[in-house]
């Protein structure tokens, strides 16, 4: 045991800067620390404030490695505080906040050396080239100039972009803009990537090809955390989620587990050719397990859509559409979250 | 571990480093905008040096000595123009960086901190100002317009000036909020261009004046430059040299300081 | 906006008075951004005069190379000539870039039943009015300093707004042809600057070597410093005063039709 205490300390002296040298170490790295490094993040009562604005509450998280994390969550839940803060460029109010294994209050430096960032409003260096953009970008990195280029060539070729390396940044669409700041957060081989609402703004097309390349930066093994409103995006990203509002986290789980925690396994929508939503209800009652009246339409929540869509029918109403659907993120997202605009 | 630590040391070292290489990878096809600032101090020289150097004649330094007016005035306006390179970088290019461009979030993603952001723009803002310095001073030999090999000390000096004031525009920098403050800062610039003695010894000037003359950078920067290319060594010019070093280092303790501030939201 | 709706019930009113509506809508601008223009207008000039006046005069006064005047007296009214030139021509450099680059200030104008020679007179006419501003604040500054000599003094107003007319066209054309934003630096300093510091302002044309003379000669700055000099100070300009003016009217004219050409292929494309 006391020999193992003292390995960890060898090992925490002997750290910080290089990573080729951790990864040989933690073969002698005792459980107990090994755990922690594990966890690529770990906040611990996290708390951001602006003034007597809280941007986040008290939040804790965990995220292994290799694991794809999603918070989702309406415009002003604390998603990109929380990325801006994990990516050490916001210092946090209070609580704790590990990432690989470091302090962010502290090692902030030594955690960015390792950390790729998409932010949401992509901050690209506008004066120059595409190719430039990720070989000075390197550059900040402390990456022999050689390397950069390599990596640079590769990731134009890796983001589809190679043929608009001499381009203007002016001159991209949004979808390419997007697809070279990933590239550019990839270039110093991070362990973690964050990626502030990758997709938004993009047309199908750019987002498809978007998450397969984040899909493939899963498969080999790198941690993603992303924030999204996208409830599709956040269903085919993520291993797992928390859905965040004002400031705290309102649930957590697979996207599986949010559904069969939150809402029903399927969802009946009913439209009606009568604004008397009210009478209508009245009329379903017991028919779900739960009915939303929404201006527009009905909702039923169950377990069994056909049966429900039965019953309806049985009860002599005459919807003017039905419409039989698996739940999906968006029905907890909303249930959690509530349907009044934030913005 | 001492690979480590060296390997630590380099990359720190590394990191200002960087940001000027960037500047750099920018301006690399845009060098014909560097010789039109280098020119603009040019105009100057030849319009407020030579041009109305030819109605003034001499002018009596206060020592007595008599010397031709564009020789006087000459030292100054390469202390304005290591003033002006060093504060256009500071200022607007910052500015642009910071709050259009938003460059420096992106920056600050990786290993880099506000402070090696700060010493990367330091840095580029004297090479740029260095290089003005030195055409600058070749084209005042060229014309005759400087006395002595001292002459040569004159760079250093006018990189010392380069480092005042772009510790005071990037200070500046981080409490603009828009474009008219840029306005009142260059009207400030203006005042000292003309009240640091750049025209007349100050000891023409009212006394009030003189004395808040001596609080400008720019003053003590072109007494500083003055005396070596007029070949006028005395201990005075370590007292000029300390003054300016003075302002940069406060400046750039403070103007570091408020970068963070503003950069890690 | 009502200027808009107005010309929809009467375009045939909007041809006569289009410029009109164009020059209210800078104006309308102008009202929100004026005081930044306090410095370059006003202060600026007065600063010259001190700094210059107090450091440079003492050497110079009465000089004959100055025609026996105060130095003061003598580079007053060039300043006056130069600023308004500085004024209108810095109103067309960044600001028209800037309205059919980034900003959509054309397009809105080209949408509504304005003509293009009506979106070219407002805006030059704005950039005159500018001038008028400070060239009738910096005469009344002069007055106050006592460096008027002449009766005649209020002709450099008018001087002062022919050298800016003389110069808009011209600069106007080059804003809208160039094709990136660095242009317009070297424009400023190879083109404004240059002609402000070697257009007589400072020292009398014959200081300069004169190889250099006839470039100043065609200077339309060095032209209107000379007439405003000469309604100040009292004196006989250089060239026939008629001469002087013949050159300001080839530069307004011509440079307005240049001016008139670049718009047309630029809101065309």
């Amino acid at each position: 045991m006391i020999r193992t205490f003292r390995a960890a300390r060898r090992e925490r002296r002997a750290a910080p800067p290089g990573n080729g040298r951790r990864i040989r170490l933690d073969s002698v790295t005792p459980p107990l620390y090994r755990r922690r490094v594990q966890d690529m993040i770990s906040a611990r009562g996290l708390i951001k404030r602006y003034g007597d604005h809280t941007a986040v509450d008290g939040i804790d998280i965990n995220v292994p490695k290799g694991q794809a994390f999603g918070f989702l969550g309406p415009n002003g839940a604390g998603k990109s505080t929380t990325m801006r803060m994990i990516g050490c460029v916001s210092p946090p109010t209070a609580g704790e906040l590990r990432i690989l294994g470091m302090d962010a209050a502290t090692d902030g430096a030594r955690i960015r050396a390792r950390l790729g960032v998409v932010p949401q409003d992509d901050t690209l260096d506008t004066e120059l080239n595409l190719l430039e953009n990720l070989v000075i970008y390197a550059r900040y990195f402390g990456i022999r100039y050689k390397v950069a280029r390599e990596r640079a060539r590769e990731l134009l070729d890796f983001v589809q972009l190679s043929d608009r390396a001499e381009s203007k940044v002016e001159d991209l669409s949004g979808g390419m803009r997007r697809r070279l700041t990933i590239a550019r957060s990839l270039i110093n081989e991070p362990e973690l990537v964050m990626l502030d609402e990758p997709t938004t703004g993009l047309d199908p097309q750019a987002r498809h090809l978007v998450w397969e390349r984040l899909f493939r930066l899963k498969q080999r093994g790198v941690t993603l955390v992303l924030t999204t409103h996208y409830m599709d995006e956040a269903e085919q990203l993520c291993d797992r989620l928390v859905v965040m509002d004002g400031g705290r986290i309102a649930a957590e789980g697979t996207p599986r587990q949010l559904i069969e925690a939150h809402v029903t396994r399927e969802v009946v929508e009913l439209r009606f050719n009568t604004e008397d939503h009210g009478t209508i209800a009245e009329k379903l009652d017991g028919t779900a397990q739960r009915v939303e009246v929404l201006p527009d339409r009905v909702l039923l929540y169950t377990d069994d859509g056909e049966s429900t869509v039965a019953e309806v029918h049985g009860r002599g109403l005459q919807p003017a559409s039905v419409l039989e659907r698996r739940a999906t993120l968006e029905d907890v997202f909303l249930r959690l979250t509530g349907r009044t605009l934030v913005d | 571990m001492t690979v480590m630590t060296t390997l630590a040391i380099r990359q720190k070292g590394l990191r200002p480093g960087a940001m000027v290489e960037r500047n750099y990878a920018v301006h690399k096809h845009g060098w014909l905008v560097i010789l039109t600032g280098l020119l603009e101090s040019l105009f100057y020289l030849f319009s407020l040096g030579v041009g109305v150097g030819a109605l003034v004649k001499q002018i009596e330094l206060p020592d007595g000595r008599m010397v031709d007016y564009a020789v006087f005035v000459a030292p100054a306006m390469l202390a304005s123009a290591a003033m002006n390179a060093a504060v256009a970088e500071t200022t607007f290019n910052v500015f642009g960086k910071l709050k259009w461009m938003k460059l420096y979030d992106g920056v600050l993603a990786t290993p880099m901190r506000p402070r090696d952001v700060a010493a990367g723009e330091i840095s580029w803002a004297l090479i740029r100002g260095g290089i003005y310095s030195t055409a600058f001073l070749v084209v005042m030999a060229g014309l005759g317009l400087t006395e002595t090999w001292w002459s040569l000390l004159a760079l250093p000096g006018s990189v010392l000036v380069g480092l005042a004031f772009s510790g005071i525009g990037l200070l500046a920098t981080t409490y603009f909020r828009n474009w008219p403050d840029f306005d009142w800062m260059m009207a400030f610039i203006f005042v000292m261009f003309l009240f640091s003695g750049s025209f007349a010894p100050i000891e023409n000037y009212p006394e009030p004046l003189q004395w808040i003359v001596h609080a400008s950078p720019l003053y003590h920067g072109i007494e500083l430059l003055r005396a070596c290319t007029l070949g006028e060594l005395s201990p005075w010019m370590l007292v000029h040299a300390a003054y300016l070093v003075a302002v940069a280092a406060v400046c750039l303790a403070f103007a570091s300081r408020r970068l963070s501030r503003v950069l890690y939201k | 906006m009502t200027t808009v709706s107005e010309n929809v019930e009467s375009p045939s009113r909007a041809t006569g008075s289009g410029a009109l509506h164009a020059f209210e809508h800078w104006l309308l601008n102008y009202r929100r951004t004026w005081h930044g223009s306090v410095f370059s207008g006003f202060l600026l000039p007065l600063l010259f005069i001190l700094g210059l006046g107090m450091a440079v005069g003492g050497y110079v006064n009465g000089s004959d190379a100055i025609g026996g005047a105060d130095y003061v007296a003598f580079i007053a009214p060039g300043l006056l000539a130069s600023t308004a030139f500085q004024i209108a021509t810095g109103e067309l450099t960044w600001p028209v870039y800037a309205a059919t680059r980034w900003g959509s200030q054309y397009k809105a104008m080209q949408a509504s039943p304005l003509t293009n020679d009506d979106i070219l007179n407002g805006h030059l006419l704005y950039a005159l009015f500018r001038a008028a501003v400070s060239a009738v604040v910096f005469f009344l500054v002069m007055a106050a300093f006592g460096l008027l000599d002449s009766p005649l003094a209020p002709l450099a107003i008018l001087a002062a707004m022919l050298t800016a007319l003389a110069s808009i066209g011209a600069v106007y054309a080059i804003s809208m042809s160039v094709k990136n934003e660095s242009a317009l630096s070297i424009v400023h300093r190879f083109g404004i600057l240059p002609l402000t510091l070697f257009s007589a302002v400072f020292f009398p044309l014959d200081q300069l070597p004169l190889a250099i003379r006839p470039l100043a000669w065609i200077s339309p700055v060095w032209h209107g410093v000379e007439l405003s000099r000469a309604s100040t100070l009292g004196v006989a300009p250089p060239w026939p005063w008629l001469a002087h003016l013949a050159v300001l009217v080839v530069w307004a004219v011509g440079g307005w039709m240049f001016a008139r050409a670049a718009l047309a292929k630029r809101l065309k494309v």
